[in-house]
């Protein structure tokens, strides 16, 4: 494809073309063949979301939640607190989140194995 | 004169589908539409879901009959519940082994027509495929785009309090 004469003018009345260039999006998915699904996982309705994740591990919701920044944000708004209580319900056996610690930080305590005490203090 | 015990259904994209009346009332919107209806002949039209999605929703509502006289009853489960219930058996994974987006869109599909068990199953297929991964694995699985920056990232790693707190 020639690379077009970029003028304010071409700019601003091309804007179709210009994005269709710069979509790496789905070249990316065509590559992958059949994966692609869950990155609009968060466009899904909502109940469905809220049933999948009901069916997940704590410890499966906190490595969605590093994921990226949609599901962070989604995963660690404290409207989600109760999906972390009704999750750690499932596991059975744990014991109660201390008051002083958010679900997910006490999640992080339990299941991931690297130092979570002042790091920096120890270097 | 049709068939009383069968109903057409008709998908977005115009394809139709003759099924059970039996099968057809394993979504509750549609026995609720047809409770309305009452005796017809007409074919109901499934506007949000189209031919390949209706066709695996209506395979699995078809294998699921005979389990399935559960959608009556008062639908007081909690999400608890529902964990300890959901059974996902060897056909189940195996109805669910298609591309991610028709996954996908069958679960929507199941929402919409309101068919719990099949809702259920997709859900709990999709938390059991990220089970035990890392976020890397979860991304490959998924196709989803690390977005953090470094900062984040490292910040990720503390957990320490609610993103926002509200």
């Amino acid at each position: 494809m020639p690379p077009r004469k970029r003028t304010k003018n071409s700019q601003i009345s091309l804007p179709a073309e210009e994005s269709a260039q710069v979509v790496p999006a789905a070249t990316r998915r065509n590559l992958r063949g059949r994966r692609g699904g869950l990155k609009d996982m968060l466009e899904m309705p909502l109940d469905v979301l809220m049933g999948i994740f009901t069916f997940m591990h704590p410890r499966d919701l906190l490595n969605l939640a590093r994921t990226n920044t949609a599901f962070r944000t989604f995963l660690l708004e404290r409207s989600a607190q109760q999906l972390w209580k009704s999750s750690m319900a499932h596991v059975g056996d744990l014991p109660p989140c201390p008051t002083y610690m958010s679900e997910p930080e006490y999640i992080n305590l339990l299941f991931f194995t690297h130092c979570h005490v002042r790091i920096a203090s120890w270097m | 004169m049709g068939d009383s015990n069968r109903l057409t259904l008709v998908a977005s994209d115009g394809g139709k589908f003759v099924v059970d009346k039996e099968v057809v009332q394993m979504s509750v919107l549609l026995k609720n539409m047809i409770e309305d209806l009452g005796e017809t002949d007409e074919s109901i039209p499934i506007p949000n879901v189209t031919s390949p999605v209706l066709t695996k929703v209506i395979e699995f509502c078809e294998n699921h009959r005979t389990d399935a006289a559960r959608t009556d009853g008062p639908n007081v489960d909690g999400d608890d519940a529902r964990m300890r219930t959901a059974v996902v058996s060897d056909w189940d994974r195996q109805f669910f082994d298609v591309d991610q987006d028709l996954m996908f869109e069958i679960i929507v599909a199941a929402n919409y027509l309101d068919i719990k068990s099949l809702v259920d199953v997709g859900c709990k297929v999709v938390a059991d495929m990220i089970k035990g991964k890392s976020p890397q694995e979860i991304r490959d699985l998924f196709d989803i785009v690390n977005d953090f920056s470094p900062e984040e990232e490292a910040a990720l790693r503390k957990e320490n309090e609610w993103a926002n707190d509200r």
